[in-house]
């Protein structure tokens, strides 16, 4: 538990901050002052850019800049206690999300979203709040319901999709072409982490690999994440797992921290245990390459008919144009209506029967029934 | 050096969050429901960029189907609203909660709001010269 505040304290202090930041700002009876969860947001912004460090290129300037109004934004709405104040904070949310999909070569939704939400919902939001609040401010936008469980419910959520995007960032780095090096180099490092025997000459090892010093301890847990990432056959993938998570729970977790020399003995016997695992590996991938992967990346990517756009192939990168460059998101419009057109004719048919049917039920929904049910003329 | 997948990943994942807490935490039901939409926005952030980095157009293509789906979530639920309103004169989901679960204990607010402030009283000019009559003028002759 301690371990994990200490590896991750740089994600969950801002998270912590943030959290209590939107906690002071809900509207509540007995409120603190809003100086204090503006400050704490304040903070928490302030340690999200030092985790993000500098800026180098307009294109990362322009990401924070429309991220950061979003978020803003974003909390401006979910604190307003005046409801047309956060219908208009939605449509800067709405806006600087647009920013962000001009970013992405969205350009065809970054307009088509601007009209939508921006014009058309966000105006009917405003003509209900016009037809529903003519009395003024209800009591409900001065009470939140159950303010703490919410916001705690919410963190502890960013707070997981965080570390999964996180530990996904870190396996999905390496392709699983460089994963049998990247064994190789780890093979390499045990041997002669092994080798060692002192304390001081591990020491001398962990610089030499240029790792960091937690990587040696981490080296089961690199193994097992390499294991995987071989496109290995599906039992025997398993049975590398298994094995060296038994290494892992059992020998090595054992182990007394410091690296004394009875430890670094003990520590041995298992990297040459897990080196063989390693090697073996190696070998069966060696044999028969990705003859039966466990996942077939390719084939996920692959688009639907030839006009969804050629597809990058993830070792090429992004689809290019014909002088080689990046294709230009211009031809961003074409392709999506092609695609609308070919490969879902009958999901756009099925949304305009939706939209259709929304509308008519809105109509009746809307109607004004007397007590018998009957039409108010 | 342009932003990576996970930056979008992130972003998109405090809109949800901050919209998730304005659903649970708000009683106003216009507001639960903006916050819904910036749920759907922050899906829809995900969507995007893994259309980008994927180097296909299938996110884009189900993020206009998101778009026509949330046009059609707002017609229906602000009709519902306007008719809630109607019927009980206020905005708080809170006054629906007998649609509870039997065994659910209903919420009381015990805490008082704060005392609404007192209006500031403006000075006021006292009138001078003479009102004009009020003679109806009409176009007809």
């Amino acid at each position: 538990m301690w371990e994990l505040l200490q590896q991750n304290w740089a994600t969950l202090l801002p998270l912590a901050t943030g959290a209590l930041g939107v906690l002071a700002l809900l509207p509540q009876p007995r409120r603190l002052p809003s100086v204090v969860g503006v400050g704490l947001l304040v903070v928490t912004f302030v340690l999200a850019t030092l985790a993000i460090g500098s800026v180098t290129t307009v294109e990362k300037g322009l990401f924070y800049g429309f991220s950061f109004i979003a978020i803003v934004a974003g909390v401006l709405l979910v604190t307003q206690t005046q409801p047309a104040r956060a219908a208009l904070s939605f449509t800067l949310v709405v806006l600087a999300t647009c920013g962000l999909f001009l970013l992405l070569a969205a350009p065809f939704l970054f307009a088509a979203t601007i009209i939508v939400y921006a014009g058309a919902i966000v105006v009917i939001f405003l003509f209900v709040l016009m037809l529903a609040q003519q009395t003024g401010r209800d009591d409900a936008d001065l009470r939140s319901r159950e303010p703490l469980l919410a916001v705690v419910t919410g963190f502890v959520l960013l707070g997981t999709l965080f570390y999964l995007i996180e530990r996904e960032k870190a396996t999905t780095a390496e392709t699983p072409a460089n994963a049998a090096g990247e064994l190789r180099r780890l093979i390499d490092v045990a041997r002669r982490a092994r080798e060692a025997a002192t304390p001081e000459q591990l020491r001398a090892v962990v610089d030499s690999a240029a790792v960091e010093d937690n990587r040696v301890k981490r080296l089961p847990e690199l193994f097992l994440e390499q294991t995987r990432q071989l496109s290995l056959q599906r039992n025997a993938l398993e049975a590398f797992e298994k094995r060296i998570e038994d290494e892992v729970t059992g020998p090595w977790a054992t182990l007394p921290p410091d690296n004394g020399d009875a430890a670094t003995k003990e520590r041995r016997a298992v990297l040459e245990k897990i080196q063989v695992i390693g090697t073996e590996a190696l070998a069966l991938e060696a044999l028969a390459p990705g003859a039966l992967a466990r996942s077939a990346p390719e084939r996920s990517h692959r688009p639907l008919s030839q006009f969804s756009g050629p597809v990058g192939v993830p070792t090429a990168g992004l689809r290019t144009g014909p002088d080689g460059k990046p294709a230009m998101p211009a031809e961003n419009p074409t392709y999506l209506g092609k695609s609308l057109f070919t490969d879902y004719i009958l999901p756009v048919e099925l949304g305009g029967i939706l939209l259709l049917v929304a509308v008519v039920g809105a109509i009746v929904i809307a109607q004004r029934q007397d007590e018998q049910g009957k039409e108010i003329e | 050096m342009t932003p990576d997948l996970h930056h979008y990943l992130f972003v998109g994942a405090v809109l949800f969050v901050l919209g998730l807490v304005g659903f649970l935490a708000r009683r106003n039901m216009i507001l639960m429901f903006l916050c819904a939409e910036m749920m759907l926005q922050g899906v829809a952030i995900n969507l995007v960029a893994f259309a980008r980095y994927k180097g296909n157009l299938q996110g884009q293509a189900f993020v206009l189907f998101l778009l026509t789906v949330a046009a059609c979530e707002a017609a229906i639920a602000l009709a519902v609203i306007l008719m809630l309103y109607r019927k009980r004169q206020t905005l708080d989901v809170s006054t629906w909660q007998d649609l509870r679960e039997p065994d659910q204990e209903p919420t009381v607010d015990e805490e008082p709001l704060p005392a609404p402030e007192p209006q500031e009283k403006w000075p006021r000019l006292t009138p001078a010269g003479r009102e004009p009559g009020h003679r109806e003028e009409t176009t007809r002759g």
